[in-house]
C-alpha cells in the first residue's frame, strides 16, 4: 500500500476520532475516510458485523454497478480485480455465512481449550512433586547457587548473584527486551512536533502530602537497587519502586512539571547508556572470563554496600532501565486532558 | 585461546550495542550508513570464523563470564553457526542496501532512527539465536524477536499493517507461550536448560522408561510453539497481511531471516536434546513431516488465489518453509544437511524476490498484479530479480531452487516409508510454484497497450539497490552451479553441530 505523506495520520485521527478528541463538524465533511469508516459503523449497527474490507469492498461493489466508480477515498487505490475472478465472486458473499462460522469456532476453541487443559492436568501428575528433595530441579546447578554463590560472586542475596553473575548473559537479554519495548512504544506513539501530553496538576492537599511522601518512595527505591545484592531486592523490583514513584509525581505534580526535568530525550538517553554501561561491564567479564586473562574484579567482603564487584553498577543500571521503561510507558499512554 | 573464538560473543555484543547506540543520532540516513558498516563487519567476522573453524574441522564452546556452562551460560559455535550468521548478515546487509529508497519513503523520518534500531536488535537476537546453547538463553532472545518484529511490521504507519501486527502480536504471544510451557515442563523434569545436560537427563529418562508423557508432551508444544512463530501451514494465517503490508526491507528480513531463526531452534531441539530415539519414538518426525506435506500444498494453492504480489510472495514463504519442515520430517542426518542447504537457499532467494518485487512496485506505484502489468520493463533489474527467484523456486535447474530441492530429493530416497510422500509433495509444490510464478512473470514482462508504450520507459534505480540485486543473482546462479562447496561445509557443520554424526 503506498501511502503519500499527507494520509500518513489515519491510523492516529482514527484513534482521535474514537477518543473523540477532534471537533466534530468543522472537519468532518473534508474527511471522507471518516466519514466512511462512520458509514461502517452504523451499517455493523444495523446489520450483521462484517470487516471493514469486505465492507469496502461492497460498497465498491455498489458504486461500480451504479457506475460511479470514482474512489471515494484518496488514501488507497481500489483493487482492480482481475476479470477472471469476478464471476464466482457473489456466490462467496451470502449474509450469515460468516456468523455461522464463528459460532463453529466458538465451540472448537472450548473444545481444544479442554482437551488441551486434561492433557496438561495428566502432564502434571507425572511431574516430580513440588519442592520434594529427590526432585530433579535440586541438582548440583542450585547446589553450587547456594553453597558457593557467596564466595564466587560475593553477593549475600543469591538471587542477584544468579541473574548478574551467573547468568549474566540471560539478563542482557532481558533488558534488551524491556528496551526494545519502550522503543516500539515510542517509535509508534510518538511524534515529533505533538506538545507534550498535558495532565492538570492534583489538588493542593495531594502535593503537600507528596512532599512527604515521594523522597521516601524514591529514596526506598534506591535502597532496594543499591542493597540488592545484600537484601531481597535487586535491580528490576527497586527499579519498578524508581518508576512507579516518577509516574506518581507526574499524576500529582502534573506531567508538566515532572517532563520539564525528565524529557522525553532525557530519559531515552538515560536508558541508553545504563544499557551501554551493563554492555560494557558484562563485555569485560565475559571478555576476561572466557579467555582466562584473570583481572578479576575485586570481590570485597560480602554483606558490605561496596562488595561483589560489578553487582552494584550493574543493579543500577537494570535498576534505570526498568524505572525509564515503566516511565516511558505511562508518558505515552497518559490521556489528553480535555477542557 | 585465539582471536577466532571471541567472534560470536563479539558479533552479538557489538550488533546489539550499535542498535543501542542508535539513538545518539541525529539524522536518519547517517544511522541507515552505520547500520550497514556494523552489518559488514559481523558479516566479514562471520565469513573469518567459518573459515577458519572449517580449516580446524571443530567446533567449540564459550564460555561467558568466570563460571563454566552449566552454572554460567555458554555460546557454542562450529562451521555451520559460522555459515548462518555470514549468511543472515548478508541478507540483513543487502536488504537494507536494496531497499534503502523505499525505506525512506515509507518510514516517516524521524522514525527511521528507532526503525534501524529495532532491526539491529533483531539481526543481533538472530545471532544469539543461532549461537545460544542454552534452552532458557533462547528463549530470551525469541522473546525480543517477537517485540521487534510486530514492530517493524506496522512501521510503516498504514491501517491494514497495524491490524496485521496485532494479529502478528497475537500469534507472536501464544507460540512463546507454547515454547515457555514446554521450557517449564522440560526444566521441572531434569533440572537442566543448557542442551547437553538436557540431551544426557532426556537419555536416562529414556532408558528407564519413565515420565514419557510429559517429554512428549513438551516436545510438542516446544515444536508448535516454534511452528506457530514460523508460520507453518495450519498456523500461518497472520503471515500474510504482516509480510505484504510492512515496508519492503521489513519483509524481505522477517521472511528471509526470522523464520529461520526460529527454525534452528527447532533443529537444535531436535538435534542437541531430544535426539533421533525420541524424535521418531514419539511420532514427532512424522508430525513435522505431515506438517511439511500439507504445508507445501495448501499455502501453494492459496498463493494461486492472491491478487497482491507481496501476498503471493508471502505465502510462497509459507509454502517454503514446509520445505525445511518436511526435510526435519526425514529424521535422518541428509535431512539435515537438506534444511539446512534449503534455509539458505531460502533466505538469499526470497530476498531477492521482495526486494525485486519492491523495487517494481516502487516504480510503478501499485501492487496489484493489473497495475504490475509491464513494470519489468520499467525496472528491468527488479524484473530480473524477481524472474529469476521465481524460477529458482520453481526448481528451474542451475538456479538456486533446483539445488535445494535436489538436496531434499537425496534425502528422501534415503528414507524409508517417507520416500514416496516427501517426493510427491515435492514434485506437486513445484508444478504449483510454477503455476503461480510463471503466469506472475509473464504479467511483469508483459505489454500494456500500444499507446502506453512510452509510459513504461526503464527509470533509473539506485546505485546501491542495483549492486544488491546483482549481488543476490550471483548468489542464486552460484549456488545453483557449484552448490558441492556449501553443501561440504554443511555436512562438516552438522557433524560437528550434535549427535547426529
Amino acid at each position: 500500500m503506498k501511502t503519500t505523506q499527507n494520509d500518513n495520520g489515519w491510523f492516529r485521527r482514527i484513534l482521535q476520532w474514537a477518543s473523540e478528541s477532534e471537533s466534530e463538524g468543522a472537519d468532518a465533511p473534508e474527511d471522507p475516510e471518516k466519514q466512511e469508516f462512520q458509514e461502517y459503523l452504523e451499517y455493523i449497527d444495523a446489520h450483521d458485523y462484517i470487516e471493514f474490507g469486505a465492507y469496502r469492498y461492497m460498497r465498491y461493489q455498489q458504486r461500480k454497478e451504479l457506475g460511479l466508480d470514482e474512489p471515494t477515498s484518496h488514501y488507497t487505490a481500489e483493487p482492480p480485480t482481475p476479470q477472471k475472478k469476478q464471476k464466482g465472486k457473489k456466490s462467496h458473499h451470502k449474509q450469515g455465512v460468516l456468523r455461522k462460522q464463528l459460532r463453529w469456532y466458538q465451540v472448537a476453541s472450548v473444545l481444544i481449550t479442554c482437551v488441551i487443559f486434561w492433557i496438561l492436568c495428566l502432564v502434571v501428575m507425572e511431574l516430580p512433586e513440588f519442592g520434594a528433595l529427590d526432585a530433579p530441579a535440586w541438582n548440583e546447578v542450585v547446589q553450587r547457587y547456594l553453597q558457593q554463590g557467596r564466595e564466587e560472586t560475593g553477593a549475600v542475596n543469591a538471587i542477584t548473584g544468579m541473574i548478574l553473575e551467573y547468568r549474566a548473559f540471560d539478563t542482557f537479554g532481558e533488558s534488551v527486551v524491556l528496551f526494545a519495548a519502550a522503543i516500539s512504544t515510542i517509535l509508534l506513539l510518538r511524534t515529533p512536533n505533538q506538545p507534550l501530553r498535558q495532565r492538570k496538576a492534583g489538588d493542593e492537599i495531594l502535593k503537600e502530602l507528596s512532599k512527604y511522601l515521594l523522597p521516601i518512595i524514591l529514596l526506598f527505591g534506591f535502597y532496594v537497587i543499591l542493597y540488592g545484592h545484600i537484601s531481597p531486592g535487586g535491580g528490576f523490583s527497586g527499579g519498578a519502586i524508581l518508576g512507579a514513584a516518577l509516574i506518581l509525581a507526574s499524576l500529582i505534580l502534573g506531567a508538566g512539571e515532572v517532563g520539564r526535568v525528565l524529557t522525553s530525550k532525557r530519559v531515552t538517553y538515560i536508558t541508553v547508556f545504563s544499557l551501554l554501561t551493563y554492555a560494557v561491564m558484562k563485555f569485560y567479564s565475559f571478555y576476561t572470563g572466557a579467555n582466562h586473562v584473570g583481572w578479576e574484579i575485586p570481590k570485597g567482603e560480602a554483606g558490605h554496600l561496596f562488595s561483589g564487584g560489578f553487582l552494584l553498577p550493574l543493579n543500577l543500571c537494570v535498576g534505570l532501565i526498568v524505572a525509564c521503561t515503566m516511565y516511558t510507558f505511562y508518558t505515552l499512554f497518559i490521556p489528553t486532558e480535555e477542557e | 585461546m585465539g582471536l577466532v573464538y571471541n567472534i560470536p560473543l563479539f558479533s552479538i555484543l557489538l550488533v546489539v550495542v550499535s542498535g543501542v547506540c542508535i539513538p545518539l543520532f541525529r539524522n536518519g540516513k547517517h544511522v541507515i550508513r552505520f547500520v550497514q558498516i556494523v552489518q559488514l563487519l559481523v558479516g566479514a567476522g562471520s565469513l573469518f570464523l567459518m573459515v577458519g573453524l572449517s580449516s580446524l574441522n571443530e567446533s567449540f564452546t564459550y564460555q561467558l563470564g568466570h563460571v563454566p556452562a552449566p552454572w554460567g551460560n555458554e555460546l557454542r559455535a562450529g562451521p555451520l553457526e559460522g555459515l548462518l550468521s555470514f549468511v543472515f548478515s548478508l541478507v540483513m546487509l543487502l536488504a537494507f542496501s536494496g531497499s534503502r529508497e523505499s525505506l525512506i519513503s515509507d518510514i516517516k523520518p524521524h522514525r527511521l532512527g528507532n526503525y534501524c534500531l529495532l532491526m539491529q536488535l533483531l539481526y543481533g537476537t538472530l545471532l544469539a539465536m543461532i549461537y545460544t546453547d542454552d534452552l532458557f538463553t533462547a528463549y530470551v532472545f525469541v522473546e525480543v524477536a517477537a517485540v521487534t518484529a510486530c514492530v517493524l511490521v506496522s512501521a510503516k504507519e498504514s491501517g491494514r499493517s497495524i491490524v496485521s501486527a496485532i494479529r502478528y502480536l497475537m500469534f507472536n504471544c501464544l507460540g512463546s507461550g507454547l515454547f515457555l510451557l514446554g521450557i517449564a515442563i522440560l526444566y521441572v523434569l531434569t533440572g537442566h536448560l543448557l542442551f547437553s545436560s538436557l540431551q544426557q537427563a532426556v537419555e536416562q529418562y529414556l532408558l528407564s522408561g519413565s515420565s514419557k508423557l510429559p517429554l512428549i508432551v513438551s516436545a510438542l508444544l516446544m515444536t508448535l510453539g516454534l511452528s506457530i512463530k514460523s508460520a507453518q501451514f495450519p498456523f500461518h494465517a497472520w503471515l500474510p497481511d504482516a509480510h505484504a503490508s510492512a515496508t519492503t526491507t521489513s519483509s524481505a528480513i522477517l521472511s528471509g531471516l526470522l523464520l529461520k531463526g526460529y527454525l534452528i531452534i527447532l533443529m537444535k531441539l531436535m538435534v542437541c536434546i531430544f535426539g533421533p530415539f525420541v524424535m521418531v519414538s514419539s511420532y514427532l518426525c512424522d508430525l513435522l513431516l505431515l506438517l511439511g506435506l500439507a504445508g507445501m500444498l495448501f499455502a501453494s494453492v492459496a498463493a494461486l488465489r492472491q491478487e497482491e504480489v507481496k501476498r503471493m510472495i508471502a505465502y510462497s514463504s509459507s509454502a517454503q518453509i514446509s520445505y525445511i519442515f518436511l526435510s526435519l520430517g526425514l529424521g535422518s542426518q541428509l535431512g539435515l544437511l537438506a534444511a539446512c542447504f534449503q534455509m539458505i537457499v531460502h533466505a538469499l532467494t526470497k530476498s531477492m524476490i521482495f526486494l525485486g518485487a519492491g523495487a517494481m512496485i516502487n516504480g510503478v506505484h501499485g501492487h496489484y498484479w493489473g497495475q504490475l502489468r509491464g513494470a519489468a520493463r520499467k525496472v528491468p533489474l527488479g524484473g530480473i530479480a524477481f524472474t529469476v527467484g521465481g524460477l529458482s523456486l520453481c526448481g528451474i535447474p542451475l538456479l538456486a531452487g533446483f539445488s535445494a530441492k535436489y538436496c531434499i530429493a537425496l534425502a528422501a530416497l534415503d528414507a524409508d516409508w517417507q520416500m514416496a510422500p516427501a517426493l510427491f509433495g515435492l514434485a506437486a509444490s513445484s508444478v504449483l510454484n510454477a503455476m503461480y510464478y510463471i503466469p506472475a512473470i509473464l504479467v511483469i514482462w508483459g505489454r500494456t497497450k500500444p499507446n502506453q508504450e512510452e509510459e513504461w520507459k526503464p527509470i533509473s534505480i539506485g546505485l546501491e539497490q542495483k549492486f544488491a540485486l546483482s549481488f543476490l543473482l550471483f548468489c542464486n546462479l552460484y549456488l545453483g552451479m557449484r552448490f558441492g562447496l556449501v553443501r561440504d561445509l554443511i555436512e562438516q557443520g552438522i557433524y560437528r553441530f550434535g549427535s547426529f554424526g
